[in-house]
């Protein structure tokens, strides 16, 4: 299980998303924070975040200092990638299993992609 | 500073091939950006500063870097891959995509190789973007100086492509 499971217990799918992603905003520009401190949970979407999900960003946020025993803007590159990683486990597994001709039809989708010029 | 008031006629944005693809299948050819009038960082600049890590050219470097040598585990990529996840579930809230759209992104983020998240670098005439932009909140303590914009919906019409190396 993923160290951040717990921290999710009782969120639905649509809040845990949502809270990962604005958790990596933050651990993405926590070592300037201080400088360029950008509001992490404005990010022009149309849909603004509720405070459901500000309240479980911050409830992981703390959990994985508490855990490092050191800010987010303290982390050096191993602990940050290791948190990324975490984040991306979770988020990724948040979705149904889809077969494996689902599989081949999305890759096929994608060796169709192009950009133009 | 509002955008028009911006003394510099072009804003750039690195996005990658996979996320350009997305918004051109699923998005109506309709993308996000987050851009910034000041093409890299130069610390020496009376004028401009804004994060390393919100520059264009130091964001399309480290994507291509990690591209390059196959990065798997590449930081950047894994948060490129939750940025379109929550792309997706936003979109499908706003009924711009259904849920089958909204499943194949997902799976897209999954299965993309890393060599999709490529970096593309967008150049906008700044004329094109004005009615397309909202200007990234700065907390109180922030540098005044960084200018970061949000264009949302932008179509494929108002800005081009460039691929360097």
């Amino acid at each position: 299980m993923n160290i951040l499971s717990s921290v999710l217990v009782d969120y639905s799918t649509t809040e845990i998303r949502s809270a990962l992603y604005y958790l990596g905003r933050h651990l993405k520009q926590a070592s300037f924070a201080s400088d360029y401190a950008k509001d992490i949970f404005d990010d022009g979407s149309k849909i603004s975040p509720s405070e459901e999900v500000k309240t479980l960003t911050i409830k992981l946020l703390k959990f994985i200092e508490l855990h490092s025993k050191k800010l987010a803007s303290e982390f050096d590159d191993l602990e940050f990638n290791f948190w990324v990683t975490k984040i991306n486990e979770i988020d990724s597994s948040l979705d149904p299993d889809i077969t494996e001709e689902k599989k081949l039809n999305i890759l096929k989708k994608v060796s169709d992609f192009s950009v133009k010029n | 500073m509002p955008l028009e008031e911006i003394p510099k006629p072009i804003l750039y944005s690195t996005m990658t091939y996979v996320a350009y693809n997305i918004n051109k299948r699923y998005y109506e050819g309709k993308h996000y950006l987050w851009c910034t009038p000041y093409f890299g960082v130069n610390i020496e600049s009376p004028y401009f500063t804004v994060p390393p890590s919100s520059s264009p050219l130091e964001i399309y470097n480290n994507l291509k870097k990690d591209v390059d040598t196959s990065d798997i585990h590449s930081s950047k990529i894994q948060l490129n891959r939750i940025g379109i996840r929550q792309g997706a579930s936003i979109n499908l809230r706003l009924g711009v995509i259904n849920q089958e759209q909204h499943d194949d992104i997902v799976e897209i983020s999954k299965l993309s190789d890393i060599n999709l998240f490529r970096p593309l670098l967008c150049v906008i005439p700044k004329v094109e973007a004005i009615k397309y932009y909202k200007k990234v909140a700065i907390k109180d303590r922030a540098n005044p100086l960084s200018h970061e914009y949000i264009l949302s919906d932008l179509p494929e019409s108002a800005f081009d492509i460039i691929r360097i190396g």
